[in-house]
């Protein structure tokens, strides 16, 4: 599949944005004033940065807005619509929080529930097709889920962490850590899924497998069209390993690696430093991760090509 | 609506036969000299003179080759076999295409079964086109609306066309007739005879999308290589009789 950026973006950003109101709505960060301000500014300004990025992505994009009607049958229609009431109570729970300078319990409590039901339903969006079989399981509403809590956790540890002046609090470090291991653990089971999962061939697409060994002789057209460009992107697969690596290494370990420097650092100026990278360095993690998400991801049509 | 309507007993499509498809590309040609006039949006191309033309196509053939299994054949070296491949929707019953639209744009008749685009809806999102197991569907890059086989449904309608008419375009160009149009919910139509006859099979049962096009398979080379092969060059010895056998025995003797 082809790995369009703003896609890409989309799912990276709005995750943690989403991710980061489910921290929120449960209650988790300083209820103070100006971290109240920074973190609603950042968890609202990433989910729509994201979302505004997934219209680009969009051929008629004057026409998104018909995406809200179909939410009994797709899902793609149902993350709008998810998404939607998930803004509609983060608005009304952030300005009760900066108005009253409390935060409502119940509220919040919704606004997780309904930002983690938007990322599941994203992620089911891929999850549902049965003609991209490495996309085709429960574990990749996990993945989805588990990437946007751990990125939304340690974009609040940074927030906490930078507004305190490099204060690190140990509990902060460990809701934030467990999450991102989690996470991790996730992922390698997906990829080994992916390992193991059974392709068509020309003979069973075709149906001729019984005449004997299929294989395609002429394409239908010489050059490269809108599909085979969307659908039988294979550009990436030859750098797959290395860029699992990447993911692996920036968005795993080195986020662990520098939370726990972080923890042990002499000086509060280069904890701050520390958090605020192993934030930027999860986050291009999950970027490769989800460029891998789609360049490696095979679709049926493929082996009529 | 994009939820599926309740199965038609009309079920309208195509039967695509494998064995006398001869890979010309007309119906490919046909197809979209009708529908870029027809139903909806032109279908675009870019760049069609340049060096990496494309274009938006409803129906395309490719072309397989098939190496025999040895076993099968009892010929070690039985020869390749090519089967040409037409491509178009399928017009599903369960369609995964429809179910995945976000405007509904995408949309299945209830009363024959045939799979459309409302293009004045669609927002080119290309999810549909993710779930087709069959490649069906493609994006006009000018429009930016999603392009599909309508089964020509302003030519199998149509009163203003002459009865020998109201067949699909690739259908009624198709030189080989390979491609049969009909009602595969009636078990007596002309197409559900054929799929019966010949063993038509529907493309990816596991996918569960539930095509309504069957395809009609090859014969197997052993049918066509009889254990002795004709000897065509006895055809165009010429077996001149008469004035012109004379004619021809002289000619002979002055050689
Ligand atoms: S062939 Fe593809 S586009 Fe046509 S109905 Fe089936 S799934 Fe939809
Ligand atoms: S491209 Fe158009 S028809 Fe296809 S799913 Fe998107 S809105 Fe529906
Ligand atoms: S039925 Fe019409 S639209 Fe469909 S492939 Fe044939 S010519 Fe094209």
């Amino acid at each position: 599949m082809y790995p369009a950026i703003s896609i890409i973006a989309f799912s990276t950003l709005s995750g943690a944005g989403f991710g980061l109101m489910i921290w929120l709505g449960l209650g988790f960060g300083s209820d103070e004033q100006l971290s109240a301000w920074v973190s609603l500014i950042i968890a609202g300004g990433l989910a729509a940065g994201g979302l505004i990025s997934s219209i680009f992505h969009l051929a008629r994009p004057d026409r998104a807005w018909r995406a809200f009607s179909q939410f009994k049958s797709s899902w793609l229609s149902r993350e709008g619509v998810m998404a939607l009431a998930t803004f509609a109570v983060f608005g009304i729970y952030g300005l009760t929080w900066l108005l009253t300078e409390n935060r409502p319990v119940g509220l919040g409590l919704l606004m997780s529930l309904l930002a983690f039901t938007t990322v599941f339903t994203t992620a089911m969006i891929y999850t549902q097709l049965r003609t991209v079989v490495h996309w085709h399981t429960p574990l990749t509403p996990l993945v989805f889920i588990s990437f946007s809590i751990s990125s939304g956790g340690i974009t609040l540890i940074a927030i906490q962490t930078i507004l305190a002046g490099g204060q690190l609090e140990l509990r902060t470090l460990v809701y934030g850590l467990i999450p991102l291991i989690f996470a991790g653990v996730v992922k390698a089971i997906w990829w080994q899924r992916a390992a193991h999962t059974q392709f068509e061939t020309p003979g069973t697409a075709t149906g001729l497998e019984h005449l004997g060994k299929v294989h395609l002789l002429d394409r239908p057209s010489g050059a490269p069209t809108w599909l085979t460009k969307e659908l039988v992107f294979v550009v990436a697969r030859r750098r797959a390993t290395a860029l699992r690596r990447i993911c692996l290494a920036f968005g795993i370990v080195a986020p662990l690696v520098l939370g726990l420097l972080a923890w042990n650092s002499p000086s509060l100026l280069l904890t701050a430093i520390l958090v605020f990278f192993s934030l930027v360095m999860h986050l291009i993690g999950i970027f490769a991760e989800r460029w891998l998400f789609f360049a490696e991801a095979e679709h049926v049509v493929a082996t009529y090509y | 609506m994009t939820s599926l309507p309740q199965p038609s007993k009309k079920k309208l499509g195509l039967v695509i036969d494998l064995d006398t498809c001869v890979g010309c590309h007309a119906c490919v040609i046909s197809c979209k000299e009708w529908n870029t006039s027809g139903y909806g949006a032109p279908l675009s191309d870019q760049n069609p003179y340049g060096k990496d033309p494309s274009g938006t196509w409803l129906n395309r053939v490719h072309t397989f080759e098939i190496t025999p299994n040895v076993s099968r054949c009892d010929q070690p070296d039985a020869p390749a076999q090519i089967v040409h491949f037409p491509r178009s929707c399928l017009h599903c019953e369960d369609a995964p295409c429809v179910t995945v639209c976000p405007t509904g744009a995408s949309y299945k008749r209830s009363e024959d079964g045939i799979v459309l685009v409302n293009e004045d809806a669609c927002m080119g999102c290309g999810l549909c086109a993710w779930a087709c197991p069959y490649g069906a569907r493609e994006l006009d890059q000018a429009e930016g609306v999603m392009k599909k086989c309508t089964l020509c449904i302003d030519r199998i309608y149509n009163e203003n066309l002459p009865e020998e008419d109201r067949i699909p375009a690739c259908v009624r160009t198709c030189p080989a007739e390979a491609r049969h149009f009909g009602d595969l919910g009636d078990p007596e139509s002309s197409v559900s005879k054929l799929v019966a006859e010949r063993d038509g099979f529907t493309l990816m049962p596991e996918k569960y999308a539930k095509p309504v096009n069957h395809y009609l398979p090859p014969r197997s080379r052993t049918d066509i290589d009889g254990p002795e092969p004709f000897a065509l060059a006895s055809l165009a010895e010429p077996e001149a009789t008469g004035f012109l056998g004379w004619l021809d025995k002289a000619l002979e003797r002055l050689n």
